[in-house]
């Protein structure tokens, strides 16, 4: 993007996210405060005491000076909310950055906090919810000092503890500068989305790429991104020169060009057993995730199905498929009813992942994999995992 | 542990030792001073300071919680004692404070109970405060003020820290300090201006009258000094200053070739006849007042006619005023005033009956002269009888004169001895009676002389000179306080005395003879004030003078602060404000000669000038500021790099001024490409320019690494 080159000052100002509302909290200490005021007031009167009189001064002045100080800091805050990692699994750390910049020209900001709102009401009552606290912890972040006309970028972290889309939508930022007697806030509205993936599990050692590779038994299947030779054909207008087969194209006299081919991996479905609820569907999301991820890495094709819904996501290979099943595992939930068997295709191999439940009917093979058997980890998965009564092993 | 939580537990520890500051200087209990010092410091040494001062010890754990419970149960049960066996609410309310704050001194804190022994400082020092309102506890409030003004600015840093769980504060706290201290400096400004502005126009009674019953001890300002009035029921501090009032030269001649006085000999400067008694109070009786224009005034006559008194018996007497000469004022003088004369034209309000006088002069400086008589005029009225006193006080009165043989009943007593009746009346009070500042106003529904011979039986020169009056009254004595000044330094170079504010003194005046009021002074310093002269001139005693100054000046600039102050601050009574009148009195002064004090157009001339000098002031900031806004602009541009303020962003923008080799200017950052650029590096410096506005106001949109990173490839370091 290129800006007209002018001078600052007559520069469109760029503003953040949009203000919804600027409120004052009155916090237990203000209030004593101002008991502890009126106190002394009654006391200097009552007595002609001329220091309570003028400690009563010091104390309007303390309330003057306080609501001077942070009324106006916060006046010219505005915020920007940037997210640095869109796609992380549940248990990894989210990374947020706020961009804040005080437009004010005299009053600096200090000691703020930037904590993110599950839900906030603008001036005229409009409600702006959000998900996040199902699947992060609330991210707060620091800022100790902003000058006037400064702009400053701080970062926070934030675990993520369940997989699902986790949106955010009104942040606030508050101070108590400069003597805690009110809590001044301004929220902006801001929105943003993200997909919080099942946790990653280490698997045994046959979930790993290593035990789930092997070359396929399928026929090769032409496509011109292949690497594997299949066959040569005549050259047709739109062909690559690079494609001619010159050797050929001399013996035969005519142009050839080489077709190319791909041998497809491994077809396999993961089939979720989404009846299961809680605990074991989280894990069941999270075990066919990885193990989905290994598949794929070894060069299968994966497809996705559930026992309530059906096939979800048809076999495919690559890592564009790995983020249509992770996207898609994040957002199952429990079904209520038992479906029909899963169509599977012939040959295909299908794994049915559960916890504990019995194995859906179903055409093709069916490996059944139960999460909560601790042969199907890594060793140093094992503490975490729960045993067939739901408790940490 | 952080760099804010650091300077919060050191304000934390100066907070606590001026509150236990403020709480001694209150109660007078210096010893008590010293063992929380020495207590709290302790607990917070090895609680806090240890480990804060050597990181590889660790804090002790505190005291167990049983200890601390019986603790506190003590210090209850102290409180209670305390409050019930005659110590006010408050005194044993903080005492009891004092304790908890040193018990939690001694206890591992967690750090959110920072907030709660601040506030616990903030409550003695407040306590303080309403049992005493001397020199030590506005000490302790003026140097506390800051420390719980920076805490709390620190506490709220540290508790956004916490909240967005900073650990290390180190950069954090290089960026804010400077800017914190400046902020809270100016804060604190404006928070002293503003609690000034308050203190001045909250509105005051018109004495300070003690309000807080048993709940504390009231204690008003009062400074030793000149009163046309003794009010007995008044407590307070009272504080002496070593300002010089007057200075007194006596001659019996006109020509003050003939001085007479010495180091010896003390003069009873008489300055007003306090002959008026009601609820507590003793006053002048204005009624006989003439109100008398021009350079001489007589109280009994014509100086000519010799039944007043002969001329060898004539004492002359110049005073020059020293301070507050434009205030109406008593006429100080020796014995019985029979004239005034002031150089320039001044108002007289003389009175016959008492021979005094106040002089209200035109001029700034005032020296005026009075003739004065020891002895009677030949006329006098008969003021023997019996007076309406209390009948404790006749009680002891007549025990006091029948242990010395003399008739207590006036009617059989003969008139010769009542000298002799006041003498003795005397010499009881000096004898059980001390002097002393401590002032304590007395019950309310006492009559205070009888409460303070009886009780209290310590006091200031008021009190024996009011307690000496009723005594005489209750023995048919015609007696009268007189206040003024008793003038005992001696300068002899000049043959002058010097008359300082702490000189003020109350005495008596009895009518011993038809006609014969003769002087009486019960207060037992002033049999030895020579001593008392001599002292003052040790180290000790400058030393105690300088304190003495010190307590003065607060008593009168704070703590006697009333409704009179306001009013003469602010010109209720219709007459030139102080303000004003001062800032005239200094232009004035600039001035050559000596012009009339504040005329109307006096005034309308300085507000007109303040008014112009303030517009003035106003229109040079606006200037000085459209000027700056100019100047600074560009100059803002070159230094902070065009408003470039993130790291990354700066990172390209100095790659960019690097290839350009070129010094910077003003000018918008394409333009200074456009005009200083070598020519086979423009076009690459402009895209780089590009990117960086791009990423200036696209929010981060743009790589920075990849627009440096084509900023290499298309136009390479030379």
């Amino acid at each position: 993007m290129t800006l007209p080159d002018v001078p600052s000052f007559f520069r469109p100002k760029v503003d953040g996210a949009p203000v919804i509302a600027r409120r004052y909290h009155f916090s237990l200490a203000g209030l004593a405060y101002a008991l502890t005021t009126a106190v002394l007031v009654i006391g200097a009167i009552n007595g002609q005491n001329n220091l309570l009189f003028w400690l009563f001064g010091l104390a309007v002045a303390g309330l003057v000076v306080s609501g001077i100080l942070s009324g106006w800091s916060l006046m010219g805050i505005r915020i920007h909310r940037d997210i640095l990692t869109p796609q992380l699994h549940a248990g990894d750390t989210l990374r947020i950055r706020y961009r804040i910049t005080n437009r004010n020209y005299i009053f600096p900001a200090f000691a703020m906090t930037i904590e993110e709102m599950p839900q906030a009401r603008s001036w005229l009552g409009k409600l702006f919810a959000a998900t996040f606290t199902d699947h992060v912890r609330t991210p707060v972040a620091y800022i100790g000092y902003i000058g006037p006309r400064q702009t400053v970028t701080v970062e926070t972290t934030a675990p993520t503890h369940t997989r699902g889309l986790c949106t955010f939508n009104a942040l606030r930022i508050a101070s108590t500068f400069p003597i805690g007697l009110t809590r001044k806030s301004v929220t902006f509205a801001q929105q943003a989305a993200f997909t919080v993936w099942p946790a990653k599990f280490m698997l045994a050692k046959s979930f790993t790429r290593e035990g789930l590779e092997g070359r396929s038994t399928q026929r090769l299947r032409p496509s011109p991104s292949g690497d594997e030779f299949f066959a040569l054909r005549e050259f047709q207008p739109g062909d690559s020169t690079r494609s001619v087969a010159w050797r050929a194209t001399a013996r035969a006299d005519r142009p050839l060009v080489r077709s190319m081919a791909v041998r497809p991996g491994r077809r396999i479905w993961l089939t979720i057993d989404d009846r299961a609820s809680g605990d074991d569907l989280e894990r069941i999301a999270a075990f066919a995730g990885s193990l989905a991820a290994n598949l794929l890495q070894s060069g299968s094709e994966v497809g996705l199905a559930t026992v309530a819904q059906g096939a979800l996501l048809t076999p495919t290979a690559g890592d564009r498929n790995r983020v249509r099943i992770l996207n898609a595992l994040a957002t199952i939930t429990a079904a209520q009813r038992d479906n029909a068997a899963v169509r599977t295709h012939t040959g295909d191999t299908s794994m049915f992942i559960h916890a504990g439940a019995s194995a859906p009917a179903s055409s093709g093979r069916t490996l059944p994999i139960d999460v909560r058997s601790p042969q199907h980890y890594h060793p140093a998965q094992l503490p975490d995992l729960p045993n067939a009564d739901g408790d940490t092993a | 542990m952080t760099r804010v939580l650091r300077k919060i537990r050191w304000c934390l520890l100066i907070s606590v030792m001026l509150a236990f500051f403020a709480f001694a200087s209150a109660e007078g209990t210096w010893p008590g001073f010293a063992l929380l010092v020495l207590f709290g410091g302790l607990g917070w040494y090895i609680t806090e300071g240890r480990p804060m001062l050597a990181p590889q010890r660790k804090g002790w754990e505190g005291l167990p919680r049983w200890v601390a419970h019986v603790v506190l149960a003590g210090a209850l049960i102290a409180a209670f004692y305390r409050g019930s066996s005659g110590e006010t609410v408050v005194s044993a309310f903080i005492a009891f404070l004092a304790s908890i704050v040193v018990l939690k001194l001694w206890q591992k804190r967690d750090p959110s109970d920072y907030g709660q022994l601040f506030t616990m400082s903030l409550f003695l020092t407040i306590g303080a405060t309403l049992n005493s309102n001397n020199v030590g506890v506005g000490f302790a409030v003026l140097v506390q003020t800051p420390v719980l003004f920076a805490s709390a600015m620190l506490l709220q840093i540290w508790n956004a820290q916490r909240r967005g769980e900073l650990q290390n504060d180190a950069s954090d706290w290089k960026r804010l300090r400077k800017p914190l201290a400046a902020v809270a400096t100016i804060s604190l400004l404006v928070a002293v201006i503003i609690s000034a502005v308050v203190f001045v126009i909250v509105p005051r009674q018109p004495a300070q009258v003690p309000g807080m019953g048993s709940l504390g001890r009231l204690a008003g300002g009062r400074q030793i000094g000149f009163s046309n009035q003794v009010d007995l029921r008044a407590g307070g501090i009272t504080s002496e200053s070593r300002e010089v009032v007057l200075l007194a030269q006596f001659a019996a001649d006109s020509d003050f070739e003939k001085p007479i006085g010495s180091a010896d000999i003390p003069q009873y400067l008489r300055g007003a006849v306090l002959d008026l008694y009601e609820d507590g109070t003793w006053r002048e009786s204005r009624s006989r007042n003439r109100d008398l224009i021009g350079p001489t005034a007589f109280v009994l006559g014509n100086l000519d006619d010799s039944s007043v008194t002969s001329s060898t018996e004539r004492v002359y007497q110049r005073i020059i005023v020293q301070s507050g000469a434009s205030r109406e004022q008593p006429v100080f003088h020796i014995y019985r005033g029979l004239s005034f004369t002031s150089p320039s034209p001044a108002r007289y309000l003389t009175d016959s009956a008492t021979t005094t006088a106040r002089i209200k002069s035109e001029s700034s400086n005032l020296t005026y002269t009075v003739i004065s008589a020891p002895r009677r005029a030949a006329r006098a009225k008969e003021t023997r009888g019996t007076r309406e006193s209390a009948p404790e006080l006749a009680a002891i009165s007549h025990a006091v004169l029948r242990e010395r043989n003399i008739e207590p009943d006036w009617m059989l007593r003969a008139q010769e001895d009542d000298a002799a009746a006041v003498v003795a009346l005397t010499n009881y009070l000096k004898t059980n009676h001390a002097y002393s500042f401590d002032r304590v106003p007395p019950p309310a529904a006492r009559d205070p002389v009888v409460w303070w011979i009886q009780e209290k039986q310590a006091g200031t020169c008021e009190y024996f000179a009011a307690a000496l009056v009723a005594m005489c009254h209750s023995v048919g004595i015609d007696a009268r306080v007189v206040a003024g000044y008793l003038a005992a330094e001696f300068d002899a170079s000049t043959n002058t005395y010097i008359v300082r504010r702490s000189d003020a003194h109350a005495w008596v005046e009895a009518n011993v003879g038809p006609g014969v009021w003769r002087t009486y002074d019960a207060t037992p310093i002033a049999d030895n004030i020579q001593e008392r002269m001599r002292e003052r001139f040790t180290l000790t005693g400058r030393f105690l003078g300088f304190l003495d100054g010190i307590q003065a000046s607060w008593n009168t600039r704070v703590v006697a602060f009333d409704m009179t102050s306001q009013q003469r601050l602010f010109s209720v009574r219709g007459e030139t404000p102080e303000l004003v009148d001062r800032v005239v009195r200094l232009l004035r002064r600039a001035e050559a000669g000596d012009a009339p004090v504040v005329s109307t157009l006096a005034f309308t001339r300085v507000i007109t000038s303040l008014m112009g000098l303030m517009l003035l002031a106003g229109g040079i900031a606006i200037i000085a500021w459209g000027v700056l806004k100019l100047w600074r602009k560009p100059d803002k541009q070159t230094r902070a790099g065009w408003g470039i303020t993130h790291p990354q962003q700066r990172k390209l923008l100095d790659e960019i001024v690097t290839r350009a080799a070129a010094s910077r200017d003003g000018t918008p950052l394409r333009e200074w490409i456009t005009r200083t650029a070598p020519a086979n590096q423009r076009d690459a410096l402009l895209a780089s320019a590009d990117d960086l506005y791009a990423a200036r106001f696209s929010r981060g949109e743009t790589d920075i690494a990849q627009a440096l990173a084509k900023l290499e490839r298309t136009s390479p370091r030379a």
